[in-house]
C-alpha cells in the first residue's frame, strides 16, 4: 500500500441492543484495504458477513454498529444518507454474494439487469451501454450471444449465474469489490476458475479486493494479504505467502484441515476451541 | 464378500418424449468394510444411484444385491435390509424434521422398528457422535450446521446399519467443521466395522476418505479409481 487506502475500519463493532452485557458480534475490528487483494477468513459465525454488511451499511434494523472510523475514499460513511447508500453501492462500492440464484431478480433477463445497473449510477445512451454490456459478458467469460442476453437467472447454471453477478457488479467500475464467499454455491471445480476472475478483474481495474470466505487455501492463491477472524476478531493477520508459517494455532488449523490425497488414513486437525479461548483470555 | 452388487442397473425418468436415462447399464461391485466414492459433475446420475441403494427410488431396471440379498425393484426394503442400510443426506436442514426435537428424531427409528431400551440407547447415540446429552431438548434450528449433521449420523447409526450410505455430507459445512465430521465418520466406520458409499463433488474429500472411487458420466462408470489415482489429487 502506498497511497491512501480505500476503506479505512477502526473499532468497528456491531451488538445485539438488548444485551449490552455480551461480548459484541463483531468486537473492535480494524482494516484497511488499498489497491490491493485482500482475504479476510474464520468460520461461520465469526462475524466475517456482519462486517461486510457494516460497512456497506447493509445490517439487519436493530442490531447497533459503533465505529471510530469507517471511511470509504476519504468519506465518512456513518455519515451516509439512504441517498448516499444508494449511489455508493453498485457505484464505486460494489459486493458480489454468495449465491446467484438468491442475489439475481428471478424476473429480469440478463441484459435487461446489468442495463437496470447501468442506468442507476450513469447516463450513458442505449447504444453506450449495450455495447458496454457486451463488454463486461466477454470480460466475464459469457459469450454475449441473444441467448445468454435474453436469458432469465433460473436458466443460467450455478457459475454462469455468478459470472453474471460478477458482471453486473463490475459495470460501473468500482474502486472497491467486496466478495462474500463468491464460490461458496458452486461445485468444487469451478471455484478456482471464479476466485481467479475475481482476482484478475481486480488487478486489471486497478481495483480494492476484500474477498471473503471459509477456505483458507484457496484464497490464499488469489490475495496478498490475509485477515484471520475468530468470534468477531481479527487475531491474526499475515502475508498470503507466510500462512503456512504462521504461528497462531487457529490460522495452522484452518491452514491444514482441508482434506487431500495425502491425508488418507490420517485423521485431519481439528480445532481446539477452548484451547484458543483460553490463549485469547476468554 | 461383496456388499454391494449390481448388474446392468439403469434408471429412467419421464415418459415419452421426454424419457431420460440417468442410470445406464450400470456393473457396481462394493466390498464389505470399504469406503468407496462416487464422484462426477452435477447430474452425472451419482445421487440417483445412491438413492437407488438406499431404497428411495425403486424404479430401476436389470440386478441388484444388497448385503448379500436380492433386491426386487418396485419393492420396499424390508427386514434386516431395511435396518442394514442408512443413509445421510447432504442438508441436515432438509432431513430433520423441524419440529421435532433432536430426542424425538433420534427415538423414532427404534420405536418404528420396535426396539427396547430406546432412552439409554438415544443417549448413547449422542455421546457416539460427541454431542452433549442436553442437546435432546433442542429443534433443529437452534443447533449449528455441524451439530446438525452429527444428529443426522446419530440416526443413521441408531439401528446399526452394515452399509452407510452419504450423499454430500460435508458440502454445507466450513472446512474446519468438515473436518471434524470426516475423522467422526472414519471413526465409527472402524468403531462398527461398517462400508461407506460417499457421493462427493470434491475430490479432495473423496482423496482423503476412500480405498476406491468411481468416476460417473452422464449415468455410467467412465473409470475406478485406486488409491494411486486418488492420492494424486
Amino acid at each position: 500500500m502506498t497511497e491512501t487506502p480505500l476503506l479505512r475500519v477502526e473499532g468497528l463493532s456491531v451488538q445485539l441492543p438488548r444485551d449490552p452485557g455480551r461480548r459484541p458480534l463483531v468486537d473492535d475490528l480494524s482494516l484497511e484495504v488499498g489497491v490491493e487483494r485482500v482475504a479476510l477468513v474464520g468460520e461461520s459465525g465469526s462475524g466475517k458477513s456482519l462486517t461486510t454488511r457494516a460497512l456497506l451499511g447493509l445490517l439487519p434494523p436493530g442490531l447497533r454498529c459503533e465505529a471510530r472510523r469507517l471511511e470509504f475514499a476519504g468519506r465518512d460513511l456513518r455519515a451516509c444518507t439512504p441517498r448516499d447508500w444508494a449511489a455508493l453501492r453498485g457505484g464505486s462500492l460494489a459486493l458480489v454474494l454468495q449465491d446467484p440464484r438468491h442475489a439475481l431478480n428471478p424476473v429480469l433477463s440478463v441484459e435487461r439487469q446489468l442495463e437496470e445497473i447501468l442506468q442507476l449510477h450513469g447516463t450513458l445512451a442505449r447504444a453506450q451501454r449495450r455495447a458496454r454490456i457486451a463488454e463486461m459478458l466477454e470480460a466475464v467469460g459469457l459469450p454475449p450471444s441473444a441467448r445468454i442476453l435474453a436469458a432469465y437467472p433460473h436458466q443460467l447454471s450455478g457459475g454462469m449465474g455468478q459470472r453474471v453477478m460478477i458482471a453486473m457488479m463490475l459495470i460501473n467500475g468500482p474502486r472497491l469489490l467486496i466478495a462474500d464467499e463468491p464460490t461458496s454455491a458452486l461445485d468444487a471445480e469451478l471455484r478456482d476458475q471464479v476466485l481467479e476472475l475475481i482476482a484478475t478483474l481486480a488487478a486489471r481495474g486497478r481495483m480494492g479486493l476484500l474477498l471473503i470466505s471459509h477456505d483458507l487455501q484457496s484464497v490464499a492463491r488469489h490475495c496478498e494479504r490475509v485477515l484471520i477472524m475468530y468470534r468477531g476478531r481479527i487475531v491474526d493477520r499475515c502475508a498470503a505467502a507466510e500462512l503456512a508459517r504462521s504461528s497462531h494455532p487457529y490460522t495452522q488449523t484452518l491452514w491444514s484441515c482441508r482434506p487431500s490425497g495425502r491425508t488418507y488414513g490420517s485423521a485431519l486437525p481439528t480445532l481446539d476451541r477452548d484451547a484458543i479461548d483460553s490463549r485469547l483470555g476468554r | 464378500m461383496s456388499l454391494v452388487h449390481s448388474e446392468a442397473l439403469g434408471v429412467e425418468f419421464g415418459a415419452g418424449g421426454e424419457r431420460r436415462r440417468i442410470l445406464d447399464d450400470l456393473d457396481l461391485e462394493i466390498g464389505e468394510g470399504e469406503s468407496y466414492g462416487l464422484v462426477g459433475r452435477s447430474g452425472c446420475g451419482k445421487s440417483t444411484l445412491l438413492r437407488v441403494l438406499a431404497g428411495v427410488n425403486r424404479q430401476w431396471t436389470g440386478k441388484l444385491r444388497l448385503l448379500g440379498r436380492d433386491v426386487v425393484p418396485g419393492r420396499a426394503f424390508d427386514g434386516d435390509l431395511r435396518r442394514g442400510v442408512q443413509m445421510v443426506f447432504q442438508d441436515p436442514y432438509a432431513s430433520l424434521h423441524p419440529h421435532h426435537t433432536v430426542g424425538r428424531a433420534l427415538s423414532e427409528p427404534l420405536t418404528v422398528h420396535r426396539q427396547s431400551d430406546v432412552a439409554r440407547r438415544v443417549a448413547q447415540a449422542l455421546d457416539e457422535v460427541k454431542l452433549d446429552p442436553d442437546l435432546s431438548l433442542r429443534l433443529p434450528r437452534q443447533l449449528s450446521g455441524g451439530q446438525r449433521q452429527r444428529v443426522a449420523i446419530a440416526r443413521a447409526l441408531l439401528l446399526q446399519p452394515r452399509l452407510l450410505l452419504l450423499d454430500e455430507p460435508t458440502a454445507a459445512l466450513d472446512l474446519s467443521v468438515q473436518a471434524e465430521i470426516l475423522n467422526l465418520l472414519n471413526q465409527l466406520k472402524r468403531q462398527h466395522a461398517m462400508t461407506l458409499v460417499l457421493v462427493s463433488h470434491d475430490r479432495d474429500v473423496i482423496a482423503h476418505m476412500c480405498d476406491r472411487a468411481a468416476e460417473m458420466q452422464s449415468g455410467r462408470i467412465a473409470r475406478i479409481l485406486g488409491r494411486s489415482e486418488l492420492g494424486l489429487a
